[in-house]
């Protein structure tokens, strides 16, 4: 009678009271030993900060943020095969010429937006005011109207070239704050003339400063495309040339219906073609796989790329598991004798190993939030260090603060609190009650 | 004494098994990045076949012809050749240059422009690159002759209208070096289907594209001073100029300034000087993935060294906690406090030891299964173990003194007489 109604007092307790007992109880073995708790909050954090560097950085890399809002449905045509018509001979692999792009990429009935891009990040012209005092060595991005559909640029003056701009070859470009600031003093300078290396050009309007991260749409200086002469060449009758195309991906069709579409283009483009035939390859890319092969020839291996990030979360988690399990089981060791009257009073195994998860999942919550600051710590300090190609002189972004990355990072958690808690936790409960209570 | 250490580490394999564990995964990924990392710095030092030191690529620029700067005289206009020569004249004769070449951008060093070339001779068939230099290029980036010989020794053949080749080409076709020197070979250049027979005027040292990748089979053609005087001024955009500066006159703002004094002298016809731009850029640039890789492996050592650090202070900071009363006993039985940090010393490393058995055991396994790096160029197996062994080794120990000092240092300063009280 007396266990029956123990029992059932357990039961309501443990809804409401008891995670707040466990909270409190585990704040206070914090404080009784203070070298293990920081080894083991410290061991947290650590695991934690290493795995959510490695997800920031991908989730940067393939998550939209502006001005790639787009990002999850924009595939990329970026590099072309041309080979011998006849002997099917290797010609040249590179960048795409402006007529494969009109034949066979521009009519796509599966894609909503082609932009036609040209950035060359090696050759950076002058950029100068017209009597030349204020320079800048500025990338400049040749482009289209729709460019600045397919990103979400953000406009602090003027506006954004158009069509006809581009069509009948007028010099009006767009430029970043830091040009802006650097050329002018202010962001406020519409109308005014820069020159680019030889070239005169209008600033048509001003855009806020773009993180490297955003590797597509950014540049420091855009212009219509046809305002600069290397758009015309091309080479092996028109599939080989200096520009890329990036799609938005029109919505009811799939990447594969794309890949079919310009197959099907491209054969008729080649049987107009003498000597050559092109070859796209297995392009259109989507985000994912583009960061991954880049403009590499081959195929992208989208499941043994996961399967390498999950060896290297799994081998970064496995080790501050087997680490923190054995803290916690030493600990919990020593907390026997109060586990066992506690079965002794009517608290099922569950109940104990309920218990012993939940006050753990404090300490795991406590260095996971460490963790997660020192991840952007981290960011911040060993960017020279660590990722200097991806993060280049930009910096970070607010882009990566974002709420995708605190519930990955309180999913690790959960994770490690489950793993390396787990077996401690599994052990004592299993543990014969009298035999709890002697030692 | 390591036996009876033993025996005590099997009674109590319940509360070391899971350090046990982590000392063994541990030992299997720090042999895996330390062999990967050995591997780099094998490849990294091993030679590129060219040196950029004080070398400068000279960029020009042509004004484009919707400028209003543009000269639209014939001479220019369209014969900008002659210009280009001029430009190129008044570069190499800067009393800071003490030598300067064209080249094509299939042979800019650091890029990974090219031009696929296939070399054949009776069965043999090697798969390399061409690319088209002017003489002066080994010596501005000082290639040496395969048989130690100067730049000068390939200046000279390739002044002979002659084709140079690397060793691994005159090896594979002609047996060595000497054997291949004025021999013909017939080569396809890519997008031409003839091949054309080619005289082997000098052979020079192995070649590769940087520090990282493996050595090519490459060609040199040589370009012709006369060809380049018909061509149009456009051209600078893939002729692209590099330049040897007098060492005593290299220092880090040397590009600044020879832009400074240059810009004038190097404004001919549609043509300007762009940039100036060292050699250590584009090095620096195509590196840089690598060197990424590198200090990622450094940092995931890391992470694990500190993680072992971790675990060890943990573990035994509880072991010699819970086992006061037994050197207490042991320190009244006459021991001295020495050999009690000692033995508490002797049970990690020994620990370690016997968890580095079944480690190597999977290492063996991984490199059968092919999991462990490879190479472009293949380095000894014996340097690679005896390195990733040591540094597994011998950095684990480290932490393992490091974790253990601590617990074992209060351990040793324990009064036996207190302890046996609390008992």
């Amino acid at each position: 009678m007396f266990m029956a109604r123990n029992l059932y007092n357990w039961k309501q307790i443990n809804n409401s009271n008891m995670i707040k007992q466990y909270i409190k109880q585990a704040i206070r073995l914090l404080r009784e030993n203070k070298l293990l708790s920081v080894i083991s909050i410290f061991g947290t954090a650590l695991a934690i900060c290493m795995i959510m560097v490695i997800i920031i950085l991908y989730v940067v890399k393939t998550a939209p943020f502006r001005p790639e809002t787009n990002r999850s449905r924009t595939y990329y045509f970026t590099s072309i095969l041309s080979k011998g018509k006849a002997d099917n001979r290797r010609m040249s692999y590179g960048a795409i010429g402006i007529p494969y792009i009109k034949a066979c990429i521009l009519p796509l009935k599966s894609a909503e937006i082609v932009t036609i891009v040209s950035r060359d990040d090696r050759n950076k012209p002058m950029a100068s005011t017209m009597d030349g005092l204020n320079i800048y060595s500025a990338v400049i991005s040749q482009t289209d109207d729709v460019f600045w559909r397919l990103f979400d640029f953000d406009f602090i003056d003027g506006k954004a070239f158009t069509a006809a701009d581009v069509k009948s070859e007028i010099k009006n470009a767009i430029i970043s704050e830091t040009v802006a600031r650097k050329l002018f003093g202010t962001t406020h300078c519409t109308g005014k003339q820069i020159k680019l290396d030889f070239l005169n050009y209008r600033v048509a309007g001003v855009v806020r400063d773009v993180s490297r991260f955003a590797d597509k749409a950014w540049a420091d200086i855009w212009v219509p495309y046809t305002t600069m002469d290397s758009y015309k060449n091309s080479y092996e009758e028109g599939i080989n040339g200096s520009m890329k195309c990036y799609v938005l991906l029109k919505k009811g069709y799939t990447r594969d219906d794309m890949h079919k579409e310009v197959l099907r283009l491209q054969a008729v483009y080649n049987a107009t073609l003498k000597d050559f035939k092109a070859d796209i390859g297995y392009q259109p890319r989507s985000q994912t796989e583009q960061n991954i092969s880049g403009d590499n020839e081959k195929e992208t291996n989208m499941s043994r790329m996961y399967i390498r990030y999950g060896i290297v979360l799994f081998v970064l988690l496995l080790v501050p598991v087997l680490n923190l399990s054995g803290i916690t089981l030493s600990r919990m060791r020593r907390r026997m004798p109060e586990l066992g009257v506690r079965r002794a009073y009517g608290a099922t195994k569950w109940n104990i190993l309920w218990q012993v998860l939940n006050e753990n999942l404090v300490y795991t919550l406590i260095g996971g939030v460490i963790g997660l600051a020192f991840s952007y710590v981290a960011m911040f300090m060993l960017k020279d260090w660590l990722l200097m190609s991806s993060l280049g002189q930009a910096g970070i972004t607010l882009g990566m603060f974002s709420w995708l990355v605190f519930a990955i990072a309180f999913f690790f958690c959960l994770l490690l609190n489950l793993l390396s808690a787990g077996i401690p936790a599994w052990r004592v409960s299993r543990n014969n009650i009298t035999d709890s209570i002697n030692s | 004494m390591i036996k009876s250490i033993l025996i005590q580490l099997w009674n109590e394999r319940k509360s070391v098994i899971l350090i046990w564990v982590e000392l063994l995964v541990v030992s299997v990924l720090m042999w895996y990045l330390a062999d990967a990392l050995y591997l780099q710095y094998k490849q990294y030092t091993s030679p590129v076949g060219i040196n950029i030191d004080h070398v400068y690529h000279v960029q020009l620029g042509t004004v484009p012809a919707g400028s209003a700067d543009y000269d639209t005289t014939t001479v220019h206009g369209s014969e900008g050749g002659s210009d280009i020569l001029i430009a190129y004249d008044r570069i190499a004769h800067n009393p800071n240059v003490s030598v300067a070449c064209f080249t094509m951008t299939i042979a800019f060093p650091y890029m990974w422009n090219n031009r696929f070339a296939t070399f054949k001779r009776d069965t043999i068939i090697r798969n390399g690159f061409v690319r088209y230099v002017q003489p002066s290029y080994y010596r501005v980036f000082r290639v040496m002759e395969a048989g130690g010989g100067s730049p000068e020794v390939l200046e000279k053949a390739a002044m002979e209208n002659n084709c140079i080749v690397t060793a691994n080409v005159a090896k594979d076709f002609f047996g060595s070096a000497k054997k291949a020197s004025h021999k013909q070979l017939a080569i396809t250049d890519q997008g031409t289907v003839d091949s054309v027979m080619c005289n082997i005027g000098a052979v020079c040292n192995l070649m590769r594209y940087n520090e990282f990748d493996e050595y090519n089979y490459v060609y040199y053609k040589p370009i012709k001073i006369d060809e380049i005087r018909t061509v149009n001024a456009d051209a600078v955009g893939w002729l692209p100029i590099f330049i040897r500066v007098k060492a005593s006159a290299d220092n880090s703002s040397f590009a600044e300034n020879f832009r400074h004094d240059m810009a004038q002298q190097l404004r001919v016809g549609n043509i300007y000087l762009k940039d100036v731009i060292p050699m250590s850029y584009y090095r620096n640039e195509m590196l840089r993935e690598k060197v990424e890789q590198a200090k990622g492996y450094i940092t995931v050592i890391f992470f694990f060294l500190i993680n072992v650090l971790l675990g060890i202070v943990g573990t035994f900071w509880f072991r010699t906690q819970q086992r006061h009363s037994e050197m207490g006993l042991r320190m009244a039985m006459g021991a001295s406090r020495y050999s009690i940090f000692g033995s508490l010393l002797g049970e990690g490393l020994l620990l370690l030891a016997t968890a580095m058995v079944p480690a190597i055991f999977i290492i063996f396994n991984m490199a059968k299964l092919d999991v462990m790096q490879i190479t472009p160029i293949p380095v000894a197996l014996s340097g690679r173990i005896i390195f990733a062994f040591l540094f597994t080794l011998g950095v684990e120990a480290a932490m393992i003194l490091i974790g253990i000092s601590f617990p074992a240092w209060k351990a040793m300063h324990l009064q036996p007489a207190d302890v046996l009280h609390e008992e």
